[in-house]
């Protein structure tokens, strides 16, 4: 409060030193005669709003760019298989890393706001930035896995072929692997959180899916290395799924419910059904084991689309935001030996 | 001394001169004129005692200073203390030095009000024209029997009190606004940077209001008086309280303003609602306090919504009649 | 004089100079926003003259029901956003400046909040623009060019507190400027410039940081004992915030992350687990290979 006095206006306060009072008291009807303490919640949210952006992301797109650029990638590493001899195998898989990777950078464009800019990616050399730098992948991997498949297809240049088929096999698990960085490098919970195992869900994934082409794609009598292939993949995914989940302690929830929950048991069932099948009828012909690698495909297919919802759903519901930073907070404070109330310096006697 | 000369007192322009509030005191006499006297403050003799004392060294504005005879301070004073007019003085002439009031024609502030109200001389309380309750001073009285109203079929009044009918509009009505429109809106709900901040017409209430109604939060209500019927969003807020008032609880719904047919937020208008009755001296009608009833839902349209008006109105009993009462 | 860069961890932690570690040379000192909630009326100025500068469209006509708050929150269509937060509480609960009173008594308390981007030290968004399109300028802030946005999206959800997002009939990413045009001309920004109550108060953050500090003592003075900053602190997840605010209650309350971090600190060690994890890829093919072994 400021005075006028004979000499003019003294303890005056600019607006933003005023006191920031304590409330207004209102009488109401009725009301528990035994309210006992309000316990301060675990979780209040404003509204129940996000507290993140959720992504601008269409699942279509970027989950689809996660499978096909996964399925290019370790394919062009099965598509090595041609130094064992199988020379169809590796004619398929070429083909197929070739024409994924290029529906993987179509849905990249097309998920642009801007997809007429889409040179711009390649504008900077940017290390903090997993897009840039995967862009800057995909550029190197694309032609490669391209020239791969056109040289096999037309017969030519076999030691140009093989350059670009080993050039392709040796960046094609980067590619496979790059994109769980993309995913995590957000402030996504159900992605951030897991950044130590998605890379080896997305490598395992990655391995189901080209195991699966090649059950689909090429003869019987090869496909021996699809099976144990198909085999590795699926157990790593699951073991790296299991584990991820297990750390990501209360977001784990966002793999389990609604659309992310059914598609992740999908991918569970599909996966098992792939690998087993393959294993034990793969050699049984080829209906058997084409099957069996249309299943494993799938499985892949649900695996990206599972992780992309599990993503939008940890962002959409606040709680995976607000809980675990509470706990760390606390956390962090209860080590530092720091008290969690606010203080009332009127009661410390000042 | 004419107001041209006392305009271009020290050789300049007052009316024109602006000089910042940064540059002089927080009074700023020194920013354009105010008629008559550059007297920033009306009335300001009253912060001093007859004597010429301040009441309070805390809001000191002006003050008399006996060794110089003369007054000091932040302000523009009038008359010395100690002046008395001459008997044959007219007008403000004839005011004395402790008259402070040196708008009124005795100088006086007054409770007593002999002339110039139609409803004087003393203050006493009515109920506006719709009320749920009794006028608790006067039994027989319920409205200020020198009021204007107008008995028309589209200007009917509601029952009140203790009259019967009330209790067909039991919840009373203030109007008010917001911040982020302006008046009837005219203006505001054309900005659509306005308009997204306060998109559309709604009322708030009590959740005790809400609960006995029915009423949503979020959700339409439809609003009835004897005048007209209204829909709005509802907001259920703490911020709202039910009222005791003689001795049983009255609710009251808030209404915003601001709303219209047109612009980019549109919506009905709150004072569809309201009444013509005049107050005696100034003839302003009486908008910010009547009778309604709530509830929930959107209304209807077209000849049903006359048909729900009538239907309240039959209800209430009322007639042209009703609340146009001189005396009761 | 900026600082080498050699040895540096740029990514997280204290950094005393943003812009300068970002290649300004000679740059003018940092500025930011200290916006103080305890002293804000609701009165939405800030919205409305950031719309009109920087002639953003209207983003909604939705009657929300979240109190006087139709805007929801900060987006491309929004860049300041006022919280409205209505508490009530038995006055028996827990509050040292409340006397013992009558059980029906509630005390109501109408917190109002102005969000804005926080231009981080460490800005997630900056960090992981693909494009350059996202740049730090000579005052510190965090700027999107809207000639090199692509609209990738990227940058919406690695930013920790929601803030930037995508104008859906343009397709590029909008966020606050701070008003950098009229940085440049030596104004400050339109909020601030409007805001009546100088909730919203502008200029060299090290002057804001210390005037914020006598300000919480102040309020804990006068028995607000809720009151806190949010964002000062340097060694925070992002470096602090170069908007920082003062709250009277939990962030999340306000829909703010009770901890935030900037998603880069731990990039370093995503991509040693995408490496091995590419490895073990390799690996595997390659050991699924030797037990296959050759085409019969």
């Amino acid at each position: 409060m400021s005075d006028v006095t004979r000499r003019g206006i003294r303890g005056e306060r600019p607006g933003r030193q005023a006191s920031g009072g304590t409330g207004t008291r209102t009488r109401r009807r009725g009301g528990g005669g035994e309210q006992a303490m309000v316990p301060a919640p675990e979780f209040t949210s404003y509204y129940g709003k996000p507290v993140l952006n959720p992504p601008t992301w269409q699942a279509r797109d970027i989950a689809g760019y996660f499978f096909l650029g996964g399925l290019a990638g370790a394919g062009s590493v099965l598509a090595a298989a041609e130094l064992t001899g199988r020379e169809r195998t590796a004619r398929a898989l070429k083909a197929s890393s070739a024409v994924a990777v290029t529906g993987s950078v179509a849905a990249l464009i097309h998920d642009l706001g801007r997809p007429e800019r889409f040179v711009n990616m390649l504008r900077v050399f940017k290390p903090t930035s997993p897009m840039n730098l995967g862009s800057w992948l995909l550029a190197a991997y694309g032609p490669m896995a391209g020239a791969a498949a056109a040289l096999e297809a037309a017969g030519r240049l076999p030691r140009t072929g093989r350059a670009a088929t080993t050039t392709a096999a040796s960046l094609g698990p980067l590619v496979s692997t790059y994109t769980a960085v993309l995913a995590a490098d957000t402030a996504v919970p159900a992605w951030h959180d897991g950044y130590r195992e998605l890379p080896f869900v997305f490598a395992g994934s990655a391995a189901t899916a080209a195991s699966g082409m090649a059950l689909l794609a090429a003869p019987t009598a090869e496909n021996s290395l699809a099976r144990s292939a198909a085999l590795f993949g699926v157990t790593l995914e699951a073991a790296a799924t299991r584990a991820m989940r297990r750390r990501l302690g209360m977001v784990a929830e966002a793999y389990e419910v609604g659309t992310a929950g059914r598609l992740m048991r999908a991918a569970e069932a599909l996966s098992f059904a792939g690998a087993a099948g393959a294993a034990l009828f793969g050699r049984r012909g080829r209906a058997a084991s084409a099957v069996c690698g249309a299943c494993l495909l799938a499985a892949s297919a649900c695996t990206r689309f599972g992780i992309f919802h599990a993503g939008m759903e940890s962002a959409r519901d606040p709680k995976y935001t607000v809980v675990p930073q509470r706990e760390r907070r606390k956390e962090r404070r209860r080590r530092a030996g720091g008290d969690e109330q606010p203080r009332d310096r009127r009661k410390e006697g000042k | 001394m004419r107001l041209l000369d006392l305009l271009r007192r020290d050789g300049v322009n007052q009316a024109a001169r602006k000089k910042p509030h940064t540059e002089q005191s927080w009074v700023a006499p020194e920013w354009a004129w105010s008629w008559p006297a550059n007297r920033r403050i009306l009335y300001n003799r009253c912060s001093a005692d007859p004597r010429g004392e301040p009441w309070s060294e805390r809001k000191a504005l002006i003050w008399w200073d006996a060794d110089h005879g003369r007054w000091d301070g932040h302000d523009v004073p009038d008359r010395p203390p100690s002046h008395r007019p001459p008997k044959d003085a007219t007008g403000p002439d004839a005011l004395a030095g402790n008259d402070p009031f040196i708008m009124q024609a005795d100088g006086k502030g007054w409770l007593y009000a002999p002339a110039g109200l139609v409803d004087g001389p003393l203050p006493t309380h009515y109920e506006p024209q719709d009320s749920p309750v009794p006028n608790p001073i006067y039994h027989r009285q319920q409205r200020s029997p020198v009021r204007q109203v107008f008995g028309r079929d589209h200007n009917l009044y509601h029952p009140s009190g203790d009259e019967p009918g009330s209790e067909v509009y039991p919840y009373v009505v203030t109007t008010y606004r917001l911040t982020e429109h302006f008046t009837a809106g005219g203006m505001s709900r054309w900005s659509p940077y306005l308009s997204e901040l306060q998109p559309e017409f709604f009322c708030e209430v009590s959740p005790e209001l809400a609960a006995e109604r029915g009423l949503a939060h979020a959700g339409w209500a439809t609003i009835v008086s004897a005048r007209s019927v209204i829909e709005v969003r509802v907001l259920v807020t703490e911020r709202m309280t039910p009222l005791t008032v003689g001795g049983r609880t009255v609710h009251q719904i808030g209404l915003p303003y601001h709303w219209g047919p047109n612009g980019h937020s549109r919506g009905d208008a709150a004072n569809e609602l309201a009444s013509i009755a005049l107050d005696p001296n100034v003839h302003i009608q009486e908008v910010k306090a009547l009778t309604v009833d709530i509830r929930p839902g959107r209304r209807p349209r077209g000849p049903e919504l006359l048909d729900l008006l009538h239907d309240y109105q039959r209800r209430a009993g009322i007639t042209r009649q009703t609340g146009t009462e001189v005396r009761g | 004089m900026t600082d080498s860069l050699i040895g540096r961890n740029l990514l997280a932690g204290a950094e005393p100079d943003p812009a300068g570690d970002a290649g300004h040379a000679d740059h003018p000192e940092r500025v930011g926003f200290f916006t103080d909630t305890s002293v804000c009326i609701g009165c939405k100025a800030c919205e409305v003259a950031c719309k009109e500068w920087n002639a953003i469209p209207e983003d909604g006509l939705d009657l929300t029901g979240m109190s006087y708050d139709n805007s929801q929150g900060l987006g491309g269509s929004t860049w300041r956003h006022v919280a409205f937060v209505e508490q009530t509480r038995p006055v028996g609960a827990p509050d040292p400046s409340a006397p013992p009173d009558s059980d029906s008594e509630t005390e109501l308390r109408w917190l109002m909040a102005s969000d804005v981007c926080k231009h981080c030290t460490h800005a997630a968004c900056l960090d992981v623009c693909p494009t350059g399109a996202l740049v730090r300028t000579e005052f510190g802030t965090v700027i999107v060019q809207e000639d090199i946005c692509n609209g990738c999206g990227y940058c919406v959800p690695a930013c920790p507190y929601g803030v930037i997002g995508q104008r859906p009939d343009d397709g590029r990413m909008f966020k606050c400027t701070l008003c950098y045009d009229r940085l440049g001309a030596g104004q400050e920004p339109a909020c601030a410039k409007a805001c009546p109550t100088d909730s919203i108060q502008f200029g060299p953050l090290d002057e804001l940081r210390e005037r914020a500090a006598l300000r919480v003592d102040q309020l804990h003075d006068d028995g607000v004992p809720g009151a806190r900053l949010y964002g000062q602190d340097p060694e925070d997840g992002v470096g602090g915030d170069g908007a920082f605010f003062l709250l009277l209650d939990e962030p999340e309350v306000y829909g703010l992350p009770p901890d935030p971090v900037v998603t880069t600190r731990d990039l370093p060690a995503m991509w040693r687990y995408a490496a091995a994890a590419a490895a073990g890829l390799l690996g595997g093919v390659a050991a699924a290979a030797a037990a296959a072994g050759r085409s019969r």
